[in-house]
This record gives structure tokens, sequence and C-alpha cells, in this order.
């Protein structure tokens, strides 16, 4: 009951988040001419020669790596202490946990920027400082769900905390750890393609200065090079994930892993630090924080709509293909694997290339950013739907099947009912990854708070950006907050 | 000869979890050298006595000493030192499935190295001579590099009983080791603790829940019924009245 209100409300939030939006945006929508023009402005793809493309590339991955590794490290260091430390310093890790996740990693990027100059290094700390917190909460997570035998036999053998950690449950979560790190490697390399925007290195710089000067070619064709990358990345992941990493080629793969990270460092240029001026004195740039004018308010509600909206749009195509993309579900096996191939495609397409081309179609502004995340999130939750629909107990649908129910009335009967508490949480996990796209493609022109961000970066009001700072910061964790408060009601 | 202090000595324990009695007022003492072997019903409070032994659990009330340390009021470097002094073999083996049997047999010798371990390497040649020759002695040398998930449940057990002869520990504690294994492997990992028992002078505590295997094993049947101690008998006295009454209805 309090599951099914959930749903009505977040849908009647997102559809008008959706009517405001559009409204807004009033005739100015570019539509279908518009569509044709572009396209033929950007055609023939014009490719950069394969030494650009690959060096490109390199930067990109280096970047990525080290930002993973980053979080893999902070947030490993982090998970331990909250479940293996005493109640302080649990308590303190977990807070600290989740505030790092909270923290916007573009306005990290830009604060970084300040700091150490263009380059590698602020992509580097800013996505590895935010994915810490997500890293590390899974992380916390496998830990606490490792079989606690082994743990408690170590405690009887006289062993400490940290010792029976690294012998009882390292082992056990190993292969979790390395799951996780390979799923967050393909989230950060799409946000490093946005972050090029601010004035990172790598693909998503080489795209944006092609667009800025119009080259619409270019421009797709490095946007082509970054959706390949990104398959091929996401296809090689999600192969380990599965099959794991055979025994007899462990010990290569960990040789291979530290020279990758040391080619990494060279390749991406994070040595390369421009230590701009006097610290102490750049800090009290970004103090005390102030809105300079601007209407922060309302371009964060522009932001927060377009999260809402792209996540109700998504939605209305996820949850009827991701139901059948559920094995479960399916009517027959051509449906599932046409709906999963589908979901799978849609998925592997970064935010920023649906980004720009629905910027291109319909003009700069939120509608785009929207059109973009919604596309985007159909991808994901249709996956989600899918997933946790496999996953539902088949007693009630069976029931209703032997009294002859069709299998239209099953589902709605009893497969959508049961499914309700998980769309719920499903849903609020999108909206929360929404609210972080939106505001990154504001950058790229989708309006919101991102446009303002930009703006200060670019005006060098670094009082502005601590301003954004923390009002992301807040919106971002009482997201976060209401949605754990949420889901443990409705379970 | 003056009488030895006793090596456990339980004092009016008494353990609630919530309102349930687990431990009822009770009292043991265990010498050097005995084996003791506690029989009971499930929820007869066996792994809870054995539990409060190893300073895994706390009583609710009572006095509790082992090994002249006085459990109650130890800090938990008292009871990781004591632990060490420890083995414990547990029903369900609680082996690290990843790691290979030895190295799981030199995690036994954690207690008494100082900073965590990651890798058999990271052990001292020492150690791992130790549990190669504990494995050896459990009958499992061919099997030492294999995974302890891959192996059978009373090879499992067995490993498991070798990571506890590493502690070199002075009171061997058993909880139902040999519920989960089928007849024979039961039989195999029984006489394995008996000959190591004899051997090393040990003091065991044991709990099962047969009556056949328990008069062959101990020296001294512990009847336990709703948490209170029932009978205290050298196997030589055993009779079947008192261990049908342990088992029986209740009153």
């Amino acid at each position: 009951m309090r599951a099914r209100f959930a749903l009505i409300a977040l849908a009647a939030l997102g559809f008008w988040a959706l009517a405001d939006l559009t409204l807004k945006a009033g005739p100015s929508l570019g539509g279908i001419g518009q569509a044709g023009g572009f396209l033929r402005r950007a055609w023939p793809l014009d490719f950069p020669p394969l030494g650009e493309i690959l060096t490109q590339v390199g930067r990109t991955m280096a970047v990525v790596l080290l930002a993973t590794l980053v979080s893999v490290l902070l947030g490993g260091a982090l998970a331990v202490a909250a479940t293996v430390g005493r109640r302080f310093t649990a308590g303190a890790s977990r807070v600290a946990l989740t505030a790092a996740r909270a923290l916007p990693d573009v306005v990290l990027a830009v604060i970084f920027i300040r700091f150490f100059g263009l380059g590698a290094l602020p992509a580097v700390l800013a996505m590895g400082l935010h994915s810490a917190g997500m890293v590390g909460r899974l992380y916390a997570a496998a830990v606490e769900q490792a079989d606690r035998g082994p743990q408690e036999a170590l405690r009887a053998v006289g062993a400490g905390r940290i010792q029976t950690f690294c012998t009882a449950v390292l082992p056990q979560v190993a292969p979790s750890f390395l799951s996780i790190a390979l799923y967050r490697l393909d989230i950060n390399l799409r946000i490093s393609a946005i972050l090029g925007y601010v004035g990172s290195t790598g693909i998503g710089t080489e795209l944006a200065m092609a667009f800025g000067r119009l080259d619409y070619q270019r421009g797709m064709a490095w946007a082509v090079v970054l959706f390949v990358l990104c398959a091929l990345t996401e296809i090689s992941s999600g192969a380990i994930r599965r099959h794991g990493i055979p025994a007899r080629l462990c010990k290569v793969v960990a040789v291979g892993g530290v020279l990758a990270v040391g080619w990494a460092i060279v390749a991406s240029g994070v040595l390369e630090v421009d230590l701009a001026g006097n610290w102490l004195e750049t800090l009290t740039l970004f103090w005390p924080p102030t809105t300079a004018g601007a209407e922060l308010g309302t371009a964060l509600l522009t932001t927060v709509q377009v999260a809402l909206a792209a996540t109700a749009l998504g939605a209305l195509v996820a949850v009827p293909l991701g139901s059948v993309a559920a094995s479960n579900v399916a009517p027959n096996r051509f449906v599932y694997f046409v709906s999963r191939a589908v979901v799978l495609i849609v998925r592997s397409i970064p935010e920023l290339v649906l980004a720009v081309l629905f910027l291109l179609i319909a003009g700069p502004g939120p509608v785009a950013a929207t059109l973009a995340l919604a596309v985007g999130a159909s991808g994901l939750l249709g996956k989600l739907v899918a997933d946790s629909t496999e996953q539902l107990p088949p007693s009630p649908a069976l029931a209703l099947r032997s009294v002859g129910a069709s299998r239209l009335q099953t589902f709605f009967g009893a497969t959508f009912r049961q499914g309700v508490p998980d769309l719920v949480s499903n849903l609020l996990y999108q909206l929360d990854s929404n609210l972080r796209a939106a505001t990154l493609l504001g950058i790229v022109g989708g309006g919101g708070i991102g446009l303002y961000l930009l703006q200060a970066m670019r005006t060098r009001e670094y009082a502005v950006v601590t301003m954004i700072l923390l009002l992301l910061f807040a919106v971002v964790l009482s997201l976060e907050l209401l949605a754990t408060r949420l889901v443990r009601r409705i379970r | 000869m003056a009488a030895e202090s006793p090596v456990v000595s339980l004092r009016a324990v008494t353990k609630m979890f919530g309102s349930a009695r687990a431990l009822d007022e009770v009292e043991l003492e265990v010498r050097r050298g005995e084996v003791v072997v506690l029989l009971g019903r499930s929820g007869a409070g066996k792994s809870t006595l054995l539990r409060h032994v190893a300073g895994l659990q706390q009583a609710t009330s009572g006095g509790l000493t082992v090994l002249g340390t006085e459990v109650s009021t130890a800090r938990e470097r008292e009871l990781r030192r004591l632990r060490r002094r420890i083995g414990f073999v547990f029903q369900g083996f609680q082996l690290v499935g990843r790691l290979s049997a030895l190295e799981n047999a030199c995690s036994g010798a954690l207690g008494r190295l100082a900073g965590p371990r990651l890798g058999l390497a990271t052990y001292p040649r020492a150690v791992r001579r130790l549990a190669a020759e504990q494995l050896d002695r459990v009958g499992l040398s061919a099997q030492a590099y294999q995974r302890a998930d891959t192996l059978s449940g009373g090879e499992q057990q067995r490993v498991a009983i070798a990571r506890a002869l590493v502690q070199q520990p002075q009171i061997l504690l058993a909880d139902e080791p040999v519920a989960a294994l089928d007849p024979s492997s039961a039989t195999t990992v029984l006489e394995l603790l008996r000959g190591i028992a004899r051997e090393e002078q040990l003091t065991v505590i044991c709990s099962l829940h047969q009556v056949a295997p328990a008069l062959s094993f101990a020296t001294r049947v512990v009847g336990l019924r709703s948490g209170r101690v029932f009978s205290d008998q050298q196997v030589s006295e055993v009779d079947e009245e008192t261990l049908a009454r342990v088992y029986g209805a209740a009153e």
C-alpha cells in the first residue's frame, strides 16, 4: 500500500516536472527539421588519424584507471574501518562514505582545477573522491554479507581484528571487490568524458573542442569513438565479473595491473601539476559562499526537474521493456533475447553522446538534457526491472496460472504487484543517479545548475562554486536520506 | 602430591539470552588431561558452555576461570592471549573456503604472530612447516594445496583440527565436531581426536549427541539438560539409566 502510494507520488512529480519544463521551453523546441539539418552537417564523420585516436583513448583510460584506483583505496580503507573498527571509528567512517557519495564530482573537478591547473590530476581526484563513497558502501555491504564462521574461528585462535579481516574476510570478498571496482570503472569512463568539458584531458576534451568550433563531423566522430570505447570496456569488464579470473592467470593479471597503473601515472599526465600560486590565497577565493546575484535556486529546481522528468519518462519505457526482458515474464525466448539486447545496447551509450545528440537536435536547454537522460534511464532502469523481476518468488504467479488466468492477467494480478516495492527502490536509485547526471549535462548545455557552475568557473567567481557545491551536497544528501527511509518502510 | 588446581572452573555461571536461560548456575571443574564429553539434547546449553570457556561469549553472572585467567573480568587483550592457548573445533568447520588447506592450517598461528598475513608466503617458514606436519598427522598431506571448499566434509574437519593443533593449545574444545559428517567420516574424526588427546596429554571438552562414541572417547561424561548440569560421572561409572534421563522427556 505504502509502496503504491510512493510510486504514484513519484509519477506525479515526474510528469509535473516534465510539463513544467516543456512549457517553459515553449515553441523554441527544435523538432525533426533541425534534426535532419544536423545529420547533414555531421555526415560524413571525420575521424582523426589512428595515432591521435589511440593517444586520446590511452589518456582517457589512464585517468579513469587512476580515479578508480583512488576510489578503491580510499573507499576500501573506509569500508574496512566501517565494518571492522570499534564503534566510534565505524560510525565516523560511515558518515565519511555517505558524505563522499554526496560530493558532486564535477564541482570538485572545478575546485581542483583552480588548485592544480588544467589536466588529469583534478579529474582523477574529483572522480576518485566521489566514487570512493559508492565503492566503499558496496565494499562494506560485501564484508557484512561474508560468512561469519571463519571469522569466529580465527577469533577463537586469538587473532586480532585486522588479522581476522585479512585471513578470513578478504579472500571471501576479493571477487566481489574486483567486480565492484570494474563496475565503477565503467561509470567513471562515462563521467570522465563529461569532465573533459571543464578542462580535463582525453576524448571528452577533444569532443568539446570540436563542437565548440562547430566541427560536427569531427565531434560526432569522437562521440562514436567514445561509444565504442564504453561498449568494449563494458563487455570486457562484464565478462570478468561473470567468469572471474582463472586461478592460473592471477599472477599475470596482478603483474599486468601494477604495470598498467605505472603506465597510467605516466600517460595520464597526473604528474604534470601546475601548482598555481599561493594555496592559502586561493582558498580565500572560495569563501564565503555567495550566489553573486545568480538565481541558483531556480537553476537547482530546473536540475531537479530534469532528473524527475527523465526518471518518469525512462520508467515509461523501462517498465514494459524490463518486464518482458525478465525470463519469468517473457512470452518466448525470442522476445526475451531481443529485449535484453535492446536494454544492453541502450545502457552502453554514454550519457555524453546522448546529450550531444539531443542538444543538437532539440537545441540547448533542459528539455534536451531530459530526453538524453530519459533514454539512458530506460536502459539502466530496464536492466534493474528485469533483474529484480527475475528474483521474485514464483508461487503467486503459479497460483494465478493454475486458476486459469491469462499471461497478462497473471502479470498484472501477481508479478507486477509483487514487484512494486522493488520498482520504487530502483526508481529512487535512478533518480539519484539522474540528479548527478543532470548536473553534469548542464555543463554540456543542458541548463540548470551545471550552466551556472560553468559560468562561475569562466568568470572565476569561486565563491559561487562553493555555494553550488553546498547546494548540491544538501540536495543529494536529503534525497539519499529520504530514499533510505522510504525503501526501509515499504519493504 | 598436592592436588593440581583445575584447568577450567565454572562457578554458578548463568547466561541469559533475552528471557531465555541458556546456562543456569552451571558448576563444573575440569582437570588437566581429562577428556570430558558433554551430552544433551540440542538447546541444552552445550555450545554456549563451550563458547564461554573459549572466551567467545561473556556470562550474565557467575565466575569462570580458564588456565588461570578470570574470564568474566578479563580485558579483550587478555582474552586474546587466552584464546591462543585454546583450540576450538566447530560443527560447521568454519574454514576459509577460498584458501588452501595448508593456509587454513597456518592461520592457527595468527594469535602468536604480529600483524596481518596475506597469502601463504607471508607466514614464517617455521609455521608453514608446523602446519604441514599437522596436516600430515590428520592424513591430508596430499591435499595441502587444495582449496578448502573442494574437500569433503570429513577432510574439512580434519583441516580444522590441524588448524587447532598449529595453535599448540593446552585445551581443545570441540562443539559437535562430527554432527555434520557421515558415520564413517565421523568415526575417523573422533578416533583422530582421541589419539591426539592421548599423545599430547591435552585437556579436551567435546560436545556430542550420540552416546556410543561418547563412551569410547571420554574419561568423563557430563549430561546437560535445560542449561543445568544434570549428571557428572567418570566413564567407568556411567549407567544407562542416567543417560536415558539426560535425553528423556521433560519432567
